[in-house]
């Protein structure tokens, strides 16, 4: 007898119990588990009913055809319509209120995303190596509104809505296209600064925006020191103040100072408004010449700046300039240092300099830089961002654990800390919070460009 | 004796033994073949059959619903994700057994006459194998399929002169969309099911009939040393065929275990829905032509597309036709066949090694890397 003929019994029950094998690993499926549990609970919740709970075990399916989704979401998450388990842990958590967003009309996936159609926790959650677009988690959920809403929602998104703000204040529209959005020069246009402003302020500024004014939006380029010289010699280059400032009284202008008002804007000291900038330094700024220039006219100087024209008599102004000269000169400075740093900005290269600028895209912010004209887009465009593909993103040498590695994530941390990934990157750091990083990346990751059904656009009211 | 009786209204009547003939002779090499990687080949393709017929039932050949379709075999359908399973690994190990098989028979020489055409059917079914696995690939329409025909298609238009109409005919257009799918929808499940159905039914007679045609001639090794069982020859006559039978359905259910089993413990492979837009890095051909794409990386498309593989084929399909020696005919390695079968053994070992060495040592940009080397991103 052949070796075959003699194992031929063993093997007809071998393969007789991997058919039972087959069929019950068909047949024993991850979310029974949950939904055994499931009925568990459901039976003490029904225990004084009058009626059993009836339940069904196998698969639930949203199937939306408008979106062309198919949500098996409910299989795990069975008390989601129960406002009996609203106190109970997840899977069965029942869903907070959702109001005109029925589950018929929008599935789960529609604002959640994951994997609607998987029914095993890793694939639906993800990422998974052939589903990357993992759940959102809550921080970033409100980006899923702008599917519909597009960017006409306020309070009913805050988060949303307070990205959406920050983008377009911060100048994040200088460098990224988004759509058809017009870019927006939010910074002061740079013309004759030689004329305006002190160079070792220039260098120093440009070294660190936020330690001459905290709350400037200006982000911080992190230039070296030879780097903020060379900008600084760029920016410098042509005549200095010119004509000369009639000596005022301080004590009057002072006086001239308050009644003028202007502390409703600016602050001195620590106090007054914040809409314009910081005066406590400002004569280490900017030269008095300047200084009468810009209260007599501001909008001369920069039309779509805030300040208004006040009339303030040239008398007045002329005592003001005095009163800043005098009290506003900002934390004192060794004067070795100040030589320093202007004899840095004297060595340095405008060629150089002139190349930070362009590489920098200090265009997109700011106006009127001489020598630098338009230069096309700076940074990527963030049109359909929201929809980018992981593979297009790389995370560096961050260690990030493969579950974290979502597009989601990488926009956190580009916009939380731009250069954290590798050296050589452009983006400037604003040093946003935790806060602001997520409303900026909720406001990114909405941005998908996908095509929704026209009778899912809904408006929420114009855009202030 | 009631037993009898029945069994004697069943098999004995007109109707019975006018269907079902008595079987031929059981011949001396056909009682002593032990491999049977004939058999097993046509066990997985009846597997990949029954598999692949019930797949269809849900399948459509739509780019934006395949995809979907997929995910619920993985999730959904009853029984969906191990037919799927069992339907992949079948097929993979029919590409490697039918190899096999093609290289025992190379050993053996056994294609000598009167078997120089089955040998030919062999060589068209070994064809007809790698088309299938190529189309079925496409079928989930993933990255993997996408990018994998991408780069079969780029073999294509590889070729010199008729290259890139060559890749328009078989793509149905320009790049792989609606139409290379329908293409290799309607190749996988109907005319390759169809035509290997045939010759493997030539194939099989053939080879019986061969059998038969060649008695001893064929085997004259057999005479001189006869296997010692084959002295109590009075049985084989009585209960050979019943024996052979049971033997090879033996095998049949081996190979059933083997991929029931595989296919409970591995899922067969699937990434992301096909994205024209997001290229793989690198992206590489299905795994049985990566050797031709490792070949093509050297350069020379027209060597590496055309002459190589084309001389390796038209070699292998007229090797009996060629081959003048008589001697060594079923006997594994004869020392007459040493230069053969030297020329061959290096042939696979080189065909394996570039599948290999394109398998496992290529990273991005076709660039070498050691499999334990992290490849860099972007």
């Amino acid at each position: 007898m052949n070796v075959f003929q003699k194992l031929f019994p063993f093997l007809a029950l071998l393969s007789f119990l991997l058919f039972i094998g087959v069929v019950w690993k068909d047949y024993d499926r991850p979310y029974l588990e949950y939904q055994r549990k499931f009925k568990a609970l459901l039976d003490l919740k029904a225990a004084g009913a009058s009626r059993p709970a009836e339940f069904r075990f196998g698969i639930r399916q949203r199937w939306i055809k408008e979106l062309g989704i198919a949500d098996r979401c409910e299989t795990c998450h069975l008390g989601l319509e129960d406002p009996r388990f609203k106190d109970d842990p997840q899977p069965f958590k029942t869903h907070p209120a959702i109001a005109e967003h029925s589950y018929e009309t929008f599935g789960c996936t529609m604002c959640h995303g994951g994997q609607g159609m998987a029914t095993t926790l890793q694939d639906a959650h993800g990422p998974t190596e052939n589903w990357y677009r993992a759940i959102y988690q809550d921080k970033f959920m409100e980006n899923s509104c702008s599917q519909c809403h597009g960017e006409s929602i306020q309070n009913q998104a805050p988060v949303l809505y307070r990205g959406q703000t920050m983008f377009y204040e911060y100048g994040c529209r200088g460098c990224h296209k988004v759509g058809t959005k017009p870019r927006t020069e939010i910074g002061p246009p740079l013309d004759e600064m030689a004329k305006r402003v002190k160079t070792d302020w220039m260098y120093r500024f440009l070294k660190s925006p936020k330690s001459y004014l905290p709350l400037t939006k200006m982000p911080d380029p992190l230039f070296s020191p030879q780097e903020a010289a060379d900008v600084a010699a760029f920016l410098l280059q042509g005549p200095g103040p010119e004509g000369t400032v009639i000596p005022g009284d301080p004590a009057l202008g002072k006086t001239a100072f308050l009644e003028s008002g202007c502390l409703a804007c600016h602050t001195v000291n620590g106090e007054g408004g914040d809409v314009g900038p910081d005066l406590s330094g400002v004569s280490s700024k900017n030269y008095p010449e300047r200084l009468f220039k810009i209260i007599k006219d501001p909008t001369a100087l920069w039309p779509e700046g805030k300040m208004p024209v006040l009339g303030i008599p040239d008398q007045d102004i002329r005592n003001i300039v005095a009163f800043l000269t005098q009290e506003c000169t900002g934390p004192a400075l060794d004067k070795s240092t100040v030589a320093g740093q202007d004899q840095l900005v004297r060595n340095a290269s405008k060629d150089r300099g002139r190349e930070l600028v362009v590489k920098q895209g200090c265009i997109g912010c700011h106006a009127k830089i001489e020598g630098v004209t338009e230069i096309g887009e700076l940074g990527p465009d963030l049109t359909t961002f929201g929809a980018v593909h992981i593979s297009f993103l790389d995370f560096g040498h961050l260690k990030v654990p493969v579950k974290d590695r979502t597009v989601p994530t990488w926009i956190y941390y580009k916009v939380k800390s731009p250069r954290i990934f590798k050296e050589g990157l452009k983006m400037p750091d604003y040093y946003f919070n935790e806060e602001e990083s997520v409303a900026i990346t909720t406001y990114i990751l909405g941005l998908k460009g996908k095509e929704i059904p026209a009778s899912y656009i809904l408006p929420l009211g114009k855009r202030p | 004796m009631a037993v009898n009786t029945t069994r004697n209204a069943l098999f004995e009547n007109r109707f019975w033994k006018s269907a079902f003939r008595g079987a031929p002779p059981v011949s001396k090499w056909l009682r002593d073949k032990i491999f049977g990687l004939g058999l097993i080949n046509l066990s997985l393709f009846i597997i990949l059959n029954v598999t692949g017929i019930l797949l269809m039932f849900y399948y459509v050949p739509y780019t934006d619903k395949a995809y979907n379709v997929i995910k619920d075999f993985q999730f959904v359908v009853s029984f969906g994700a191990i037919f799927r399973n069992m339907h992949r690994w079948s097929a993979y190990a029919m590409i490697v057994l039918v190899f096999l098989h093609m290289s025992r028979v190379f050993y053996m020489a056994e294609y000598r006459e009167p078997r120089e055409f089955n040998w030919v059917i062999g060589w068209v079914l070994f064809l007809c194998t790698l088309v299938g696995a190529l189309t079925g690939y496409l079928l989930p329409w993933d990255q993997k399929a996408y990018w994998g025909m991408t780069i079969m298609s780029n073999v294509m238009a590889s070729v010199p002169v008729i290259g890139e109409k060559l890749k328009f005919v078989v793509l149905g257009g320009d790049e792989i969309g609606q139409s290379a799918l329908t293409r290799a929808y309607d190749i996988h499940v109907k005319v390759m099911p169809l035509i290997m159905g045939l010759l493997i039914a030539l194939h099989v007679i053939r080879g019986r009939t061969d059998d038969l045609l060649a008695g001893s001639q064929a085997h004259g090794e057999h005479k001189s040393a006869p296997a010692p069982e084959a002295d109590n020859g009075s049985d084989t006559a009585d209960c050979a065929w019943s024996d052979i039978i049971k033997r090879e359905l033996a095998k049949f259910l081996i190979i059933l275990i083997i991929i029931m089993g595989t296919s409970i413990l591995f899922g067969a492979p699937l990434e992301e829905e096909a994205n024209p837009s997001v290229t793989p890095v690198p992206a590489k051909a299905p795994w049985f032509f990566l050797g031709l794409q490792e070949l093509l990386s050297w350069g020379a498309p027209f060597w590496g597309a055309i002459v190589v593989p084309n001389a390796v084929l038209l070699f292998a399909l007229l090797v009996p036709y060629i081959e003048r020696g008589k001697t060594g005919s079923g006997v594994w390695f004869h020392p007459s066949r040493r230069l053969q079968n030297i020329l061959f053994t290096a042939f696979v070992t080189v065909a394996i090694g570039l599948i290999i060495v394109g398998a496992l040592f290529r990273g991005p940009g076709w660039r070498f890397y050691w499999p334990w080397q992290p490849w860099p991103l972007h």
